[in-house]
């Protein structure tokens, strides 16, 4: 089908347009507000609403501008044939013309109804059912605004899918899709599904398989029911025989048992008491011997005792008189120790007045050596005193007022020598005279005063010294000083000071002697020398009758003439005396320590003893009592050996009949309360028993009334053909689930072949876009990079195609995912794409109008946007290209088409 | 010379569970009831009648059974020596002790006589040795109680019966395995077999002239004065060839000789066992003859056992499946064992996989039987074959849907 021509009349701003469109390409330039959409929409429902519809859809196209009601006029080819087409939209009674230009002269709804055949519709849209004018043809009608949706997300119809997938068969592999009988199976398939499995594959509740797993489950428990009935049944009449076999037991066995056992324990009774008598005699003969036994025990338990107290007894009196002899020994000792002391104490005092003796004596020698010394520094000093007054009395005073003299004469000598001039003689060969006295050659002589000097003998020369009157005082002075120290001098009867001072030096000595002596004299004591000496005579005289008696008295023998013995030598006997004194000390102590422990040991031993000799005479007494006691028992009851044959021929009896008695007592030893409590107890269970067999018996006749065995079988069967029947239904309905999935697996597996070359026609086109990646690869088949842009699509036979995605390389982006200009571009590629497969189904061509529909496309893109409309105008699809911007089409329509531009608003309203 | 009947296992009240029509069942069961009548007509010169236990299927038949058999027996004319089984054991609690019992037996068959002591039986003409169950499981030897009969106080002259139920130790009947007790009667003969065991010993059995036996359905001859006397109407599919159920045995002995035993047809209903091997649709025709030839064209008064083995095509299939609904109208029942796998033939399988103008159908057949292929591969190599299990095999499930993708194809063609 190709557009060749359009004319609007009275249709919005457009009071008349004529247009001729290109084969190929045309290009319809034209301002906002110029015509271009309404173009567009008119072109539209002239094909695809009815003449006679109302309403919204013809309202649109009214002019406001222009009398007149809206007419559009369209010339096309299809079906191989030029058809003229006119329409007048006049509400109900709108009108419309069909013709061939040769034999087809249609009108009215004839008209339309061939119409739509051309454009592979079934019929016109009408105007109360506007809202599907616009699915038309969606995919060739790309409206202003509308170029970057998705035509695949409308209905099937709207981009023409039956036709589509038809033309995609054909030039794909061939192969159909689907058949009729395909679909009809699919249908059954459902229809059976259907009431087996929800849409979400469960089972259905109240469904075949549902109601076969529930009647499997209840026979099932039917079955438990009817299997446990017939247990508890089985129980019951096993219960029963149980109790009837204990019933039996007990009236066969127990009870006969019982009374057997009532009789003998009815003989037993006199046997009893005899067995008890001999028993209670056998247990007095017994508990007298036992009594014999233990006095005789007690009694050997006594003597033994005895025994051993009296050799306690005797040992405790041998210690004793150890002990004894003990402390005599020590007694002695001390008493020789007492003696010794007092010896040893005379000789000590011997001792004492010895050194006291030597003491004195050495005081004696030592008072006499003091006198002596005394009297020998008495005879020095009188030797001392008299050089001392032999000596001048110059002090060192003297000393010191005579040197002070003779310095004073030499100062005032010295001061008169330096007044005075001096005269030398250096060279005479004349006797030369001073002041009369010669004067040798080399002579040099003081002049204090003036003086006549002769030389030789005609010259006389007076010489003067300089000075004047102080060479006379100073030689008065010197004359004073002279006389001063002359007057001392003789005064102290000396020479000179040096004199004087040996003098004073000789005398400082002795004096000094003098004072030694007398400090010598003071460190000896001899104020009361003679009265120390005198008194030791008397303190000897003491000590020496001491001594003597005590001698003559002690040790006569002693007395020898033996030199008496030095003090040092006295000194160590009697430090020795001292350690013997201490040791001796000592050695009482220890002594009397040991006699005061013997002593108590002695006294601790003694009350043993009379402890000890107070318990055999107590124990000799009981005794005695033991012995009568068993004398009075064996006079009672005989003696030992008669008791023994006694207790013998007692125990003989007592066996004879307690033999007796377990003969009569059979196998149960239970007393005759026992025996009693057994019947009771025999008797209750009776009873128990027999209620209880009433309840079994109770009990198995309502279990057993509907025979159990019989109906467990039943349940048993009923459950197993329950079971395959919910087998069988499940096998049906896993076989059709089988199936639905292998159908649906096949359609989707065959769907490829569809979506597959759909989407290699979009690839064709969208190559030419120049995406990013694709330079390197114009032909899109590979990239080494994996950076190309494959447009996939998915089929399906009911819904159509759907979920356009761009995949590059591993990751996939949704067609609502990409950018605006992007899915511009995308949509027009698949349109193009949509438009050369549809083609064959419509004499090989057919018309794809683009509204403004690649705003979005940057300056870069639109030249890939223009060659792929390039392609698409050289692969058979007319392409209308309607553009506010026709500049950027105009070199491509230059080369293949032709560009109209629709004159301005107001222009067109002329 | 004496002669007496000898029968056991009547089974009365049994249930049939398995026969899903319910007239069939009362049929059977009805049949059973009916077998009592037909040992009467075989009761001529017969003194007594002894029933070796399981008179009845449990211990606590319905009560209508209880009449109906009271009724049966007291028509019979003969005194009947009844011990129960392991079926009706005679526990207390059973029907043999209940007041029914006494009731039903005195009213209508005073000529039953129920044995339920170890003790001997004088009649006069022989002397019955009962062996009675009291429990339907008894480890104890029911028997044991003759070791210590004084044989010397029997009366010398009397034939010497003993009468008792249970396996025996030198014959254990090949087919009652567990599996075909299972399914012949309850579960309860599959334990019953590990107690119940009779102690036929030496020392008394030189004592006796005839031990007649109940248990084994089958007739079945244990020694050379031993004998089961098998069931008089039978109740199972034979397992061997030489069962022999729906008998009484007529029994003539004297006390020092050796009976003479003659079994007596009674049975009514036929058991057919047959296995067949199936390999085309052409086999089918040949399968109904066999069938013909052993039920022929009675209706109501058999089962058959079939057993199936090979494969079939869709149509064979769908052609077994009428020949077997035909089968389970004409005959009280049908049961089958194993089954004809499908293998569709080669002109089938074309005629869905070549279809190319029904891509979709040709697509799933052609999956289909390539799974089918695999899977029967897996199986082979796997074999676990329990078609007990409760999950369905991928086999049968591909098959299934073969043959429903089948019938929804030549449905909407």
């Amino acid at each position: 089908m190709r557009l060749l021509s359009a004319s609007l009349r009275h249709v919005r701003q457009h009071r008349q347009l004529d247009l001729r469109f290109d084969p190929r390409l045309t290009l319809i330039g034209g301002a906002n507000e110029s015509g271009k959409s309404t173009l567009v929409e008119a072109l539209h429902k002239g094909l695809f609403l009815k003449a006679n519809a109302s309403g919204r859809g013809v309202e649109e196209l009214r002019s406001r501008r222009h009398a007149g009601l809206p007419e559009v006029a369209i010339e096309f080819e299809a079906g191989g044939r030029h058809w003229r087409l006119r329409k007048r939209f006049a509400g109900a009674s709108g009108t419309c013309q069909l013709s061939d230009g040769r034999d087809v002269v249609l009108s009215g709804p004839a008209a339309e109804e061939h119409l739509a055949g051309l454009l592979g519709m079934e019929k016109l849209v009408e105007g109360r059912r506007i809202g599907q004018l616009p699915e038309r043809w969606a995919h060739l009608w790309v409206r202003q605004g509308e170029a970057g949706a998705n035509v695949l997300d409308g209905p099937a119809e709207s981009y023409d899918l039956a036709r589509l997938v038809e033309q995609l068969q054909r030039r794909g592999r061939g192969s159909a899709l689907e058949s009729p009988l395909d679909r009809q199976v699919i249908e059954q398939l459902r229809q059976r599904l259907e009431p087996l499995f929800t849409a979400t594959g469960r089972v259905r509740a109240g469904s075949p398989l549902a109601l076969a797993r529930h009647q499997e489950e209840a026979a099932r428990q039917e079955l438990d029911k009817a299997r446990q009935r017939q247990r508890d049944l089985e129980q019951a009449m096993e219960e029963l025989r149980e109790i009837g076999e204990r019933l039996e037991a007990i009236e066969r066995l127990e009870r006969p048992a019982l009374e057997r056992q009532r009789q003998r324990q009815a003989e037993r009774r006199p046997l009893q008491a005899e067995a008890e008598q001999q028993r209670q005699r056998l247990e007095g003969l017994r508990q007298v011997c036992r009594q014999l036994d233990d006095l005789e025990a007690q009694i050997e338990r006594q003597r033994q005792e005895q025994q051993q107290q009296q050799a306690r007894v005797l040992a405790q009196r041998q210690e004793l008189g150890a002990l004894e002899q003990q402390l005599q020994s020590r007694q002695e000792r001390r008493r020789q120790l007492a003696s010794d002391q007092r010896q040893r104490q005379q000789v000590l005092e011997r001792l004492r007045w010895q050194l006291d003796l030597h003491q004195l004596e050495r005081e004696a020698r030592q008072l006499a050596e003091h006198r002596q010394q005394f009297e020998r520094l008495q005879q020095q000093a009188t030797g001392v005193k008299q050089a001392l007054a032999a000596l001048a009395p110059i002090g060192p005073a003297a000393v010191n007022e005579l040197r002070t003299a003779e310095q004073e004469w030499l100062q005032a000598e010295t001061r008169l020598q330096a007044m005075a001039t001096a005269v030398q003689l250096l060279e005479t060969d004349q006797p030369v005279r001073l002041e009369g006295r010669p004067l040798a050659k080399g002579e040099s002589r003081q002049l204090a005063d003036g003086a006549l000097l002769e030389v030789g003998s005609g010259v006389r020369l007076r010489i003067s010294p300089g000075g004047g009157e102080a060479v006379g005082e100073a030689r008065w002075k010197r004359d004073l000083c002279r006389q001063r120290l002359e007057k001392q001098l003789t005064g102290l009867g000396v020479e000179n000071s040096a004199a004087a001072e040996a003098i004073a030096s000789r005398r400082q000595g002795l004096e000094t002697e003098l004072a030694n002596l007398r400090q010598a004299a003071t460190t000896i004591p001899w104020a009361r020398l003679e009265q120390q000496i005198a008194a030791l005579a008397p303190r000897r005289q003491r000590l020496q009758e001491a001594l003597a008696a005590s001698s003559s008295a002690t040790a006569p023998a002693d007395s020898s003439p033996e030199p008496a013995p030095g003090p040092e030598q006295l000194e160590g006997e009697l430090e020795q005396l001292r350690q013997e004194e201490r040791e001796r000390r000592e050695e009482q102590e220890r002594l009397e320590a040991e006699l005061q422990g013997l002593e108590r040991r002695r006294q601790q031993g003694l009350e043993s003893l009379e402890r000890d000799q107070a318990r055999l005479q107590q124990l000799s007494g009981s005794s005695q009592t033991l012995d009568q006691r068993r004398q009075a028992l064996e006079e009672n009851h005989g003696r030992r050996v008669d008791l023994a044959v006694q207790l013998a021929a007692a125990q003989a009896s007592l066996e004879a009949r307690e033999q007796a008695l377990a003969a009569l007592q059979g196998d149960r030893p239970e007393g005759e309360d026992s025996l009693g409590q057994q019947q009771r107890r025999l008797e209750q269970e009776k009873d128990q028993l027999l209620t209880r067999r009433g309840q079994n018996e109770e009990r198995c006749l309502s279990l057993g009334s509907g025979d159990p065995a019989a109906e467990e079988e039943q349940r048993l069967v009923a459950w197993e053909m329950a079971r395959a029947e919910r087998r069988a239904v499940e096998e049906e309905a896993e076989a059709l689930q089988l199936l639905a999935r292998l159908f649906e697996e096949m359609r989707s597996d065959l769907s490829h072949r569809y979506s597959e070359p759909l989407a290699e026609a979009i690839s064709s086109y969208l190559q030419d876009l120049d995406l990013p990646g694709w330079a390197t690869d114009q032909q899109g088949k590979s990239n080494e990079q994996g950076k190309f842009f494959l447009p996939t699509l998915s089929f399906d036979p009911r819904q159509g195609f759907a979920d356009l995605r761009l995949r590059e390389g591993e990751e996939s982006f949704a067609f609502e995912q990409l950018s605006g200009g992007m899915r511009e571009q995308l949509s027009g590629a698949l349109r193009l794409a949509i438009a050369e497969v549809l083609k064959p189904a419509y004499d090989d061509v057919l018309p794809l109008i683009f509204d403004d529909a690649f705003t979005a496309a940057d300056p870069e893109r639109l030249e890939g946007v223009r060659r792929m409309i390039r392609r698409g105008s050289e692969r058979g699809t007319q392409i209308i290209l309607l553009s506010c911007t026709p500049a950027d089409y105009t070199d491509l329509v230059a080369a293949m088409g032709s560009h109209l531009e629709l004159p301005a608003a107001h222009a067109s309203s002329a | 010379m004496p002669t007496f009947l000898h029968t056991a296992d009547w089974q009365i009240g049994k249930p049939y569970a398995r026969v899903t029509d319910p007239d069939k069942r009362s049929r059977l069961r009805q049949v059973r009831l009916e077998a009592i009548e037909r040992i009467g007509a075989r009761a001529a010169g017969a003194s007594f009648l002894v029933v070796a236990g399981d008179l009845f299927d449990s211990p606590t038949p319905a009560r209508s059974d209880l009449s109906a058999v009271c009724a049966a027996i007291g028509k019979l004319g003969l005194p009947v020596l009844v011990i129960p089984g392991n079926h009706d054991h005679g526990a207390p609690g059973s029907v043999w002790h209940s007041e029914a019992f006494r009731a039903e037996r005195e009213r209508r068959a005073p000529n039953l006589q129920l044995l339920l002591e170890r003790k001997p039986v004088e009649l006069a003409e022989a002397v019955v040795l009962p062996c009675p169950l009291l429990r339907r499981i008894d480890s104890a030897d029911p028997c044991a109680w003759l070791h210590q009969l004084a044989w010397s106080e029997l009366p010398a002259g009397k034939a010497r019966i003993v009468l008792a139920h249970g396996a025996v130790q030198d014959f254990r009947p090949g087919d009652l395995d567990p599996l075909a007790s299972a399914q012949a009667g309850s579960q309860a003969d599959a334990q019953a077999g590990a107690g119940n065991r009779l102690r036929l010993d030496a020392d008394w059995l030189s004592e006796v002239d005839y031990v007649a036996l109940g248990d084994w359905h089958g007739l079945q001859q244990v020694g050379p004065s031993i004998w089961y006397s098998g069931t008089p109407e039978p109740d199972r599919f034979p397992r061997s060839d030489d069962y022999r159920a729906g008998q009484v045995l007529q029994v003539s002995v004297e006390r020092g000789t050796p009976p003479s035993v003659t079994p007596l047809e009674t049975g009514r209903i036929g058991w057919h066992p047959l296995r067949f091997h199936c390999r085309k649709e052409d086999d089918l025709p040949r399968l109904e003859q066999q069938i013909d030839a052993l039920v022929g064209e009675r209706v109501g008064s058999d089962l058959l056992l079939l057993e199936l083995e090979g494969s079939l095509s869709l149509l064979g299939q769908e052609r077994l499946q009428e020949l077997l609904e035909r089968l389970r109208a004409q005959l009280l029942r049908l049961k089958l064992r194993g089954g004809c796998d499908l293998m569709p033939a080669p002109s089938e399988l074309a005629a869905l996989t070549e279809r190319p103008g029904d891509p979709l159908v040709a697509r799933v057949a052609l999956r289909l039987q390539e799974q089918l292929i695999l899977s029967d591969r897996h199986r082979d190599r796997d074999a676990d074959g329990d078609g007990m299990s409760d999950g369905l095999s991928e086999a049968t499930v591909l098959r299934q849907a073969l043959v429903e993708l089948h019938r929804l194809v030549r449905e909407a063609a």
